[in-house]
């Protein structure tokens, strides 16, 4: 009888010092370093850069402007994007990821990835511009050949002004577009947007 | 006399190659008295020594017929000794290493030609055959009689027959051909139908008296015979010196700028208002086609994708570099003013494999020309098997562009600051041996390799 009531008391005691192991363990783990957006320097293992501000939730939503007798739409979503490019050294991000559809003056879809999972949209956000409210994304195609660009959002007067930078620089034979004429070219270079 | 080596020889106002020099200027030159004119199966061949300043023997030999024209120098390091010689061309570019064997024909490639040139890897080139005659200039490999020369009764008596290959400039226009290889082909037995006949000419007398050795032109005769990569200036290539210059791209990178082609394209884009178009500019660089009697580097421009600020690299597998601008356009944005993931990839994909199978994979390279500096890719790598797909690019744009869009969100687009992420894209993400960034001046064309220590800093390493 008292054996089993020290047996009882003992296994008391380590499941007390497995419990809290296990509590600091967890509270560790949820504890993974959080910045402000604005940080744009390299960050520990597991860090979250955060809109702690919510700056990015004025651009969530659809926006829509009119190019060259298309219309274009922009879908902008907040995500906590897993920025993993850089070899063992993972973090998050809150950016906004971008997707759009593009018609013609018929309606008829020339472009549309609006169903692309938030973690691969063709639009990535990169963050504010230090001191501004200018917000750069970055597009790469992979469906064009891995065609890419800068995009510079500004936020004014409930609207958003939108300048597309090419960068893609040079196109050679083994992209399927490479006799093209016109080069496709999803993206309008400077448009107004309109939030719908 | 001067058409006979007129292609080339433009006047230029740097006069260190050969090329630089206009007909006349080159004929000063020469010793006259004892050249060789030969017009024979519609050719007409002209053998002329050089007049140098230095103790080795050069001689300039020009081949012109069928509406073609080219000249290439023979050096001699030891004038005594006819049996091992460097030709080049006249804009200082090695072609071939030439060792003759007992029996008076060039021997096979030497193990310094390990990596030989688009013309002895290319058996569809063209190639001229050269036939020297003995020195009493009655016999030779190409009437059949190379053996009853009377140098073979006595090998110290007069100069043998010869008979060896100049590969890729027959029919040519007379700056040689387009890579900058060493060592020949080693298939010269036999008598191949056609070819050239000379005869030997001795050693060239001093200089003029009007000439002093700060006039001399320094591949053409100069004391030391400035041989593309003799780095003991003794006139001869031993195998280190030979292998280390054939993967030594700051010697590429000083070759190429002594191409008058070369230089001109770039004059031709590396201007303020070309850097102020809505679109990139360049050139692709490209090997001769095959049996066309064109023996030039070609430089067809890069057209610009109609509506798109991109160029288009032209088609075909002949693509081993290509030269072109990035822009000051931005739409409001930040041009990077140095190579881009896509400019990679096409170096890679595109030029370095191009390279690989039909010349000197060492002959691969990128160049962008911007307001901010001009710089160059190398290779120096093995083989060109590199596996990039689709999304290789499109994860290497993912790397690229978040780092750069770091420097653009912190206002620190200073041109160190775009070179240090762009080192750091080809040590963190590209990581294949071998791809190697060189900073280039504007007009001097000097360069200094860029690397990262171990801190990330860049250093810069002059080119010798």
């Amino acid at each position: 009888m008292l054996f089993q009531f020290l047996v009882l008391k003992l296994n008391k005691k380590i499941m007390k010092k497995i419990l809290t192991i296990l509590t600091l363990h967890f509270i560790l783990l949820s504890c993974a370093q959080i910045y402000p957006l604005n940080t744009n320097t390299d960050v520990p293992n597991g860090a979250y850069i955060k809109d702690l501000n919510n700056e990015l939730i004025p651009y969530e939503g659809t926006w829509k402007g009119t190019w060259d007798n298309k219309t274009f739409f922009l879908s902008l979503n907040k995500v906590k994007k897993n920025m993993d490019h850089k070899d063992n050294n993972p973090y998050y991000k809150d950016i906004l990821a971008g997707r759009f559809k593009v018609l013609d003056s018929s309606g008829n879809i020339l472009y549309d990835n609006t169903s692309l999972p938030d973690q691969d949209t063709k639009i990535e956000g990169l963050g504010f511009i230090k001191n501004t409210t200018k917000y750069i994304l970055f597009y790469v195609d992979s469906d064009i050949c891995n065609i890419s660009g800068r995009i510079y959002l500004t936020f004014t007067n409930s609207m958003l002004d939108w300048k597309f930078m090419d960068t893609t620089d040079i196109i050679d034979s083994s992209c399927q577009y490479y006799n093209s004429n016109p080069f496709p070219q999803p993206l309008p270079k400077s448009i107004i947007l309109t939030k719908q | 006399m001067g058409s006979l080596f007129v292609t080339g020889l433009k006047s230029n106002s740097s006069k260190n190659v050969a090329s630089a020099l206009t007909a006349e200027e080159l004929v000063e030159r020469l010793d006259l008295e004892k050249a060789h004119l030969n017009s024979n199966n519609g050719k007409e061949v002209f053998h002329v020594p050089v007049r140098t300043f230095g103790s080795y023997k050069r001689s300039l030999l020009s081949i012109s017929g069928n509406g073609n024209s080219m000249a290439v120098l023979l050096t001699y390091p030891n004038p005594e000794d006819q049996r091992l010689f460097y030709i080049t061309d006249l804009n200082g570019n090695l072609l071939k290493e030439v060792k003759i064997g007992d029996d008076g024909k060039e021997l096979p490639a030497s193990p310094t030609s390990k990596k030989s040139s688009i013309a002895g890897k290319s058996d569809d080139l063209c190639e001229e055959v050269v036939y020297e005659t003995c020195s009493s200039g009655q016999h030779s490999f190409e009437t059949g009689n190379a053996y009853q020369c009377e140098f073979w009764h006595n090998l110290q008596g007069g100069t043998p027959p010869k008979l060896f290959k100049i590969n890729g400039i027959c029919g040519g226009t007379g700056s040689g051909g387009g890579g900058t290889p060493i060592g020949g082909d080693g298939s010269s037995g036999g008598h191949p139908a056609g070819g050239s006949s000379t005869s030997p000419v001795g050693g060239g007398g001093p200089p003029k008296y009007d000439f002093t050795s700060a006039d001399c032109v320094q591949n053409l005769d100069c004391e030391n015979c400035n041989i593309p990569g003799d780095t003991n200036n003794d006139c001869k290539l031993s195998y280190d010196e030979a292998i280390a210059f054939n993967d030594n791209p700051c010697a590429k990178i000083g070759i190429r700028f002594n191409e008058t082609k070369f230089k001109e394209k770039i004059a031709a884009i590396d201007k303020p208002e070309v850097f102020n178009y809505d679109h990139e500019m360049g050139y692709a660089a490209g090997y001769p086609p095959p049996n066309t009697g064109i023996t030039e580097t070609q430089y067809p421009p890069m057209e610009n994708t109609l509506g798109t600020h991109n160029v288009t690299l032209p088609p075909g597998n002949q693509y081993f570099g290509f030269i072109h601008t990035h822009n000051n356009e931005s739409n409001g944005g930040y041009p990077v003013k140095i190579f881009s993931p896509g400019d990679l990839a096409t170096f890679l994909t595109s030029c370095v494999a191009n390279a690989d199978a039909h010349g000197n994979i060492t002959d691969a390279y990128a160049m962008v020309i911007t307001s901010e500096g001009n710089y160059m890719l190398q290779f120096t790598g093995q083989s060109s098997g590199f596996g990039i797909g689709p999304n290789t690019k499109k994860f290497w744009l993912s790397w690229y562009e978040r780092e750069i869009g770091n420097l653009i969100l912190e206002n620190e687009m200073t041109q160190p600051n775009i070179e240090k992420v762009f080192l750091r894209f080809l040590k963190e993400k590209i990581k294949i041996d071998g791809v190697e960034l060189y900073q280039v001046e504007k007009i001097t064309g000097k360069a200094k390799k860029l690397s990262l220590d171990q801190n990330n800093n860049v250093i810069p390493i002059p080119c010798p």
